[in-house]
């Protein structure tokens, strides 16, 4: 309801709106009224607060009052403040049931609002039925509780009987029981009116009904079947139904109706299921068995997957058992890559987001694997490269080049519009009075990109000379060659753009030459490659890349990083040897096949070797490989548009965004104390370790985050425990862990709780932190 | 606590337990004769990220330079819109100079002799020349006013950082055995700082406030199931190097939110002093954890905190004085702590900026420079003077040896290997550690700015 006033604004007002005062319209000003609620149901006697909002009145108050006002039994209003008032209900129910309480305005007293109070009988509270139980036949029942008012009537499962209004407190009922009755009775009194119908009670049972399931418990694999015996006892029908607990999409395997469970073909991620028998005599009654899935290639699978993929699922479990390792390895090296948007309208948040997106979801997960172990090698960052449109080309040409050959990636991420703005490549031109080549990125490539600081042998150990000490690859001299090779680039010319000797910032394609920026004369690059005078801005640049390419480092230096982001931090110069092998000549005489490097990586004996006793094996996973391992593995949905790019600041990686070429850690970062290369360890702090623990825990205790495959197994602890160690670790459980974990569990009754820390203590110990 | 089952996970017996477990049993013992309280020392970097303002920052008032300052500063010149006239400080020689207006605790330190300016420091390899600069013939660092290169730059004292360590981290694994190699030697508030990233010494990464308190347990009292059996796991030995080395941070994490935990008592300051700012609550950890030496056994630290913001490329006149502020009220609270401590003398205090900015105004701001003035703080300090050579600002000279070019790029007359080589002297690095720790030192004749007693 409404009604308008007619104002006039003042000059001043006028001036502050900016409105010239000549120009200005009169202004509607509207007194409006609402009621909050505007409908309630109350029992009698009950309170309620109603609130008024007045709108457009420069005095806010309202007066209440209850339509039919004169009328007794209708209820009573107490007045809160100016705006609301709380209406009490009458104590008997009064005619037509509902009650008008009306708020008006008392500036503008045309103007009011409602709320229709609807009033009903409390509802009826049973503390005891006699007798109980009961027996098939003829029965009187006398029901005592509270809040019984004359006409409630008592039923018996469902079915009203002849009730008789004794006082508020006690009722008596006459009718007929089933013998189904007898075994499984509930009893509810329902006053007169909506609303009011007590919660049931359970009567005790004429007869105890047993329920037995055999065997209690078992040990499948994918696709197999066992059958299980049940019975009731202690009533006449001794049958059972038989179901399974949780999801009944067959995802967790089909019971028949005689019992026969089978297995499904893509085996459930929480490694458990739990079937159960129910007394048809009493549905209340049922026992359960517990089918755990004990696959003897989990471990086999479960490593290798971890190594070729963000985190193994279900699927790709089942996948990798239909085709064999190889066959899935080969399916993977050519899927298609998952795709990164449109460049034009990428932002940093949507490049971050795909690039999270991919790295759980993509088909090509190997790709993703390698792409990710390439972003922590080849460096850019948001830092200095701030605008999405650089970072869509850029993570195409890491994708495209993940399995090509390493010549054409290091020659495309030199020539890289997005690398040009990282490392200062674009517009670098050859010496004059005021100018120097720009040596930053010929810095960078020889060191962090292809070959170090210092020599290395074939099986990447540090190469010492006859006093023991280092060989350094390369001086500052060096640099300055390099650089000069490397001068004489620009941004590309966007299209129909004119042709200017240094173009502006510009990302769709790679850098273009300006012979005239470029220095022409003899150099020597790194390795000692001599490059004559007179070559162009292009042939430089290719005797620079062939510099590094074929330099001895090369090969050792990348296979060494591949394997530490993909296999383990810490492999043997007899596994990086082979690799190198590999890298230097893929079988058909071509050096530098990436494909072959990481198929070599994947199925090299130290790789696979699923029951290793080395000390120092394994790696740590990356708070990002970690946070969507477990997402992955444990099934939860990751969208297109997460917003996830902050989460891992506090770990110590700044995805896409470390604070330097150098990553967000080093990629020749030791343990403390130890001689073992352990890069990841860099972000591993006792503070960043908290912030992984408390990211963690905020994900597990979020109700929004689907657990009940856990929860429904928390029943048992050790069925909870072993089913998480299945899942998370193939069943590679150290028996402590698994002690400490199960005795946490056992200490709380909760079966959220308990669901939560079987898996919050597993995800966080050093078990599951270290990829093996 | 229950123990079920035996701790060894692979019937492996190498692996020491003693080191948290031992550290955790040390707590309270406070008479170890290296924790000293007259042997403590820590340096305190407050960084000013973004490029702090050094022409408003300190200003020269002898008449001459302030007419070429405010002649080449309209509208930002000192006084302006929101700031007052400076605050005036005199140096021991007799020049005289003004702090921006919102520096009034500053201007108290530096005439208690407490403060001291080093005048354009910055990123410098070797001495340079204009000339030098301008044909680009003498050794110059890369990149200069980025801030990505120079953040880097400036915090590492390097042109370049082949390990990507900070000079605050390559001092801090200087002085580890002197540290008996215990945790919470280095500290930084910053995720990734390069300023305290070293090779044997690990920094302690800190957020302001949480110190370390994990969510999913209760940490009081210690019968959370949760908690005891992370303390389990986090001390159970596996046999396998990585997964005791990620199990020893867990381990460590429990051992310093205990440390954190077990702080109850009152410190002999007032901790409602420090303001709610993120500088004020960073600094307020600071002291926080200064307070605790003792208990830590420590008696060398490094701390590097950040106060942001000072890109100040438009409205720097209310942005400058507003970040100011905030830096002078979290100076006044931290150090009147340390002087609560009896510690005004032990602890050094010190502010860095990855480049100072354009003395010509740009818009309603300034642009990336190079050259700037810090502050060092502190009991120590040799205060109420101003250090290096303050720059001539004379910016319609085309010759002025100050200025890098025509816009007031300041040319660095002071590098950040002498700054930091002064402090880390201080601070009890040897010679042969100050080579190690600042290589391109040596280029330079002097190697001690004296500034610190």
């Amino acid at each position: 309801m409404r009604t308008t006033h007619w104002k006039h604004i003042t000059a001043g007002l006028a001036v502050w709106l900016g409105i010239a005062a000549q120009t200005l319209p009169l202004m509607a000003q509207t007194v409006t009224i609402t009621v909050t609620p505007t409908t309630s149901s109350q029992p009698v006697g009950g309170g309620r607060t109603l609130t008024a909002q007045v709108t457009g009145a420069t005095n806010p108050a309202v007066a209440w009052s209850i339509k039919g006002g004169q009328q007794y039994g209708i209820g009573s209003i107490s007045v809160v403040g100016a705006n609301s008032c709380v209406y009490w209900a009458p104590l008997a129910i009064p005619a037509g049931g509902t009650v008008t309480v009306t708020a008006t305005s008392v500036e503008s007293p045309a103007v009011s609002a409602s709320c229709v109070v609807s009033i009903r009988n409390q509802i009826p509270w049973l503390t005891a039925v006699t007798p109980n139980p009961i027996t098939a036949g003829p029965v009187t029942l006398t029901v005592t509780g509270s809040r019984f008012v004359t006409g409630a009537v008592v039923s018996l499962n469902g079915k009203a009987l002849t009730t008789t209004f004794v006082s508020a407190t006690q009722l008596t009922a006459q009718g007929n029981a089933t013998a189904a009755d007898a075994i499984n009775g509930s009893i509810t009194v329902a006053n007169p009116g909506p609303s009011a119908v007590s919660t049931p009670f359970k009567l005790t049972s004429a007869v105890n009904v047993t329920v037995s399931l055999t065997p209690t418990s078992t040990t499948l694999q994918a696709g197999g079947s066992a059958q299980f015996q049940g019975s009731a006892a202690g009533a006449a029908d001794t049958s059972v139904t038989y179901s399974i607990v949780g999801a009944t999409d067959g995802s967790l395997g089909t019971i028949s109706a005689a019992g026969l469970y089978t297995a499904p073909s893509i085996l459930p991620l929480a490694g458990a299921v739990t079937v159960q028998a129910t007394a048809v005599a009493d549905p209340a009654k049922s026992a359960k068995a517990v089918i755990s899935f004990q696959d003897p290639e989990a471990v086999k699978i479960g490593r290798f997957l971890e190594q070729t993929s963000t985190a193994p699922t279900p699927q790709t479990i089942a996948a990798v058992k239909q085709a064999g390792l190889e066959a899935y390895l080969d399916q993977q090296l050519s899927m298609p890559e998952s795709t990164w948007g449109d460049a034009a309208t990428a932002t940093r948040q949507s490049v971050t987001a795909t690039y999270f997106y991919n790295l759980t979801n993509g088909q090509d997960q190997l790709r993703q694997r390698t792409l990710y172990a390439l972003t922590q090698i080849y460096v850019c960052s948001m830092v200095k490269n701030t605008n999405g449109d650089q970072w869509v080309p850029w993570l195409q040409l890491l994708s495209r080049n993940a399995f090509g050959n390493f010549r054409t990636l290091i020659k495309e991420v030199t020539l890289s519009p997005t690398m040009a703005i990282m490392l200062d490549l674009a517009n670098s031109s050859k010496q004059t009075a005021t100018n120097a080549p720009n040596e930053n990125y010929a810095r960078e490539l020889m060191q962090l990109f292809t070959i170090g600081l210092v020599m290395l042998n074939e099986d990447g150990t540090v190469k010492l000379d006859a006093q023991g000490q280092t060989i350094p690859t390369y001086d500052q001299t060096t640099v300055r060659e390099m650089a000069r090779a490397l001068t004489g680039w620009t941004y590309p010319t966007p299209p129909g753009g004119p042709y200017k000797l240094m173009n502006p910032s510009y990302y769709p394609g790679v850098l273009e030459p300006r012979p005239t920026l470029h220095d022409t004369g003899a150099k020597t690059l790194v390795n000692d490659v001599a490059v004559p005078a007179g070559q162009s801005t292009e042939q430089d640049l290719e005797s620079v890349v062939d510099a590094v390419f074929l330099h001895p480092n090369t090969p050792p230096f990348i296979c060494q990083r591949l394997i530490r982001s993909l296999v383990m931090s810490h492999p043997s110069p007899a596994y990086v040897s082979d690799i190198v092998q590999v890298f230097k000549n893929d079988g058909s005489g071509t050096r530098g096949n990436l494909k072959a490097v990481i198929r070599a990586i994947i199925m090299h004996p130290a790789a696979r070797n699923d029951s290793s006793q080395e000390v120092t094996q394994g790696r740590l996973r990356t708070p990002v490989q970690h946070w969507f391992g477990f997402m992955r593995t444990l099934g939860f949905p990751l969208a297109t548009n997460n917003v996830y790019g902050y989460e891992f600041i506090g770990m110590g990686e700044a995805a896409l965004a470390p604070p330097s070429v150098f990553g967000n850690y080093a990629q020749l970062y030791r343990l403390p104390g130890t001689g073992i290369t352990a890069p990841e360890f860099q972000i591993c702090s006792a503070a960043e370790i908290v912030n992984r623990a408390n990211s963690l825990y905020q994900f597990l205790n979020n109700y929004n985050n689907d657990i009940s495959a856990w929860v429904n197994l928390a029943a048992d602890p050790a069925t909870l425990v072993g089913a998480v160690d299945r899942t998370l670790l193939f069943g590679r459980m150290s028996p402590e862990l698994r002690g400490t974990v199960l005795e946490a569990v056992q200490k709380t009754a909760d079966l959220r709780t308990r669901a939560i820390t079987a898996l919050y203590l597993t995800l966080m110990d050093g078990e599951f932190l270290i990829q093996r | 606590m229950n123990k079920p089952f035996t701790l060894n996970r692979r019937s492996f017996t190498g692996f020491g337990m003693s080191a948290g477990a031992g550290w955790l049993a040390g707590l309270g013992n406070t008479t170890r004769a290296h924790a000293a309280a007259g042997d403590y020392k820590a340096l305190v970097c407050i960084y000013l990220a973004g490029g702090n303002d050094p022409h408003n920052t300190v200003v020269p008032l002898e008449t001459t330079q302030r007419q070429a300052y405010a002649a080449a500063r309209p509208g930002l010149a000192m006084p302006s819109t929101n700031a007052g006239e400076p605050l005036e400080i005199q140096a021991l020689g007799g020049a005289k100079y003004g702090l921006h207006t919102s520096l009034p605790y500053v201007q108290q330190l530096f005439l208690d002799k407490h403060a001291a300016i080093v005048a354009n420091m910055g990123v410098l390899p070797a001495p340079l020349t204009r000339v030098q600069y301008q044909s680009k013939s003498g050794v110059l660092p890369e990149n200069l006013m980025s801030h990505a290169d120079q953040y880097v730059q400036i915090q590492s004292a390097l042109t370049s950082s082949p390990d990507g360590s900070g000079w605050g981290g390559r001092l801090s694994d200087a002085m580890k055995a002197v540290n008996n190699s215990k945790p919470l030697s280095s500290l930084t508030w910053v995720n990734n700082a390069v300023f305290t990233t070293g090779s044997a010494v690990p920094a302690t990464r800190m957020q302001s406030g949480n110190h370390f308190s994990q969510y999913a347990h209760s940490f009081l009292p210690t019968t959370d199931p949760r908690w005891m059996a992370q303390k389990t796991l986090a001390n159970l030995p596996s046999g396998l190097t990585l997964v005791d080395a990620a199990n020893k941070s867990m381990r460590e994490a429990l051992n310093l939110e205990a440390v954190f935990s077990a702080l109850a008592g009152t410190p002999p300051y007032n901790v409602a002093s420090f303001p709610g700012s993120s500088i004020g609550k960073q600094l307020a950890d600071v002291a926080k954890i200064i307070n605790m030496r003792g208990t830590l056994g420590l008696t060398r630290q490094v701390f590097f905190v950040e106060h942001a913001g000072f890109d100040t490329h438009g409205g720097q006149d209310w942005g400058h004085m507003t970040l100011l502020k905030d830096l002078n009220a979290a100076i006044a609270a931290f150090y009147q702590a340390t002087k609560d401590m009896g510690l005004e003398s032990g602890v050094t205090t010190f502010t860095m900026s990855e480049f100072g900015r354009t003395l010509q105004p740009s818009g309603t701001g300034s642009d990336h420079g190079w050259g700037g003035h810090q502050f060092v703080l502190g009991g120590a300090v040799k205060g109420g003077d101003v250090y290096g050579t303050f720059p001539d600002l004379n910016l319609a000279d085309p010759a002025n040896p100050h200025f890098a070019d025509k816009r007031g790029v300041l040319l660095p007359s002071t590098s950040i290997s002498q700054f930091g080589a002064t402090l880390a002297k201080w601070f009890g690095a040897g010679q042969s550690d100050l080579a190690t720790i600042f290589p391109t030192l040596g280029n330079f004749a002097v190697q001690d700015l004296a500034f610190m007693a």
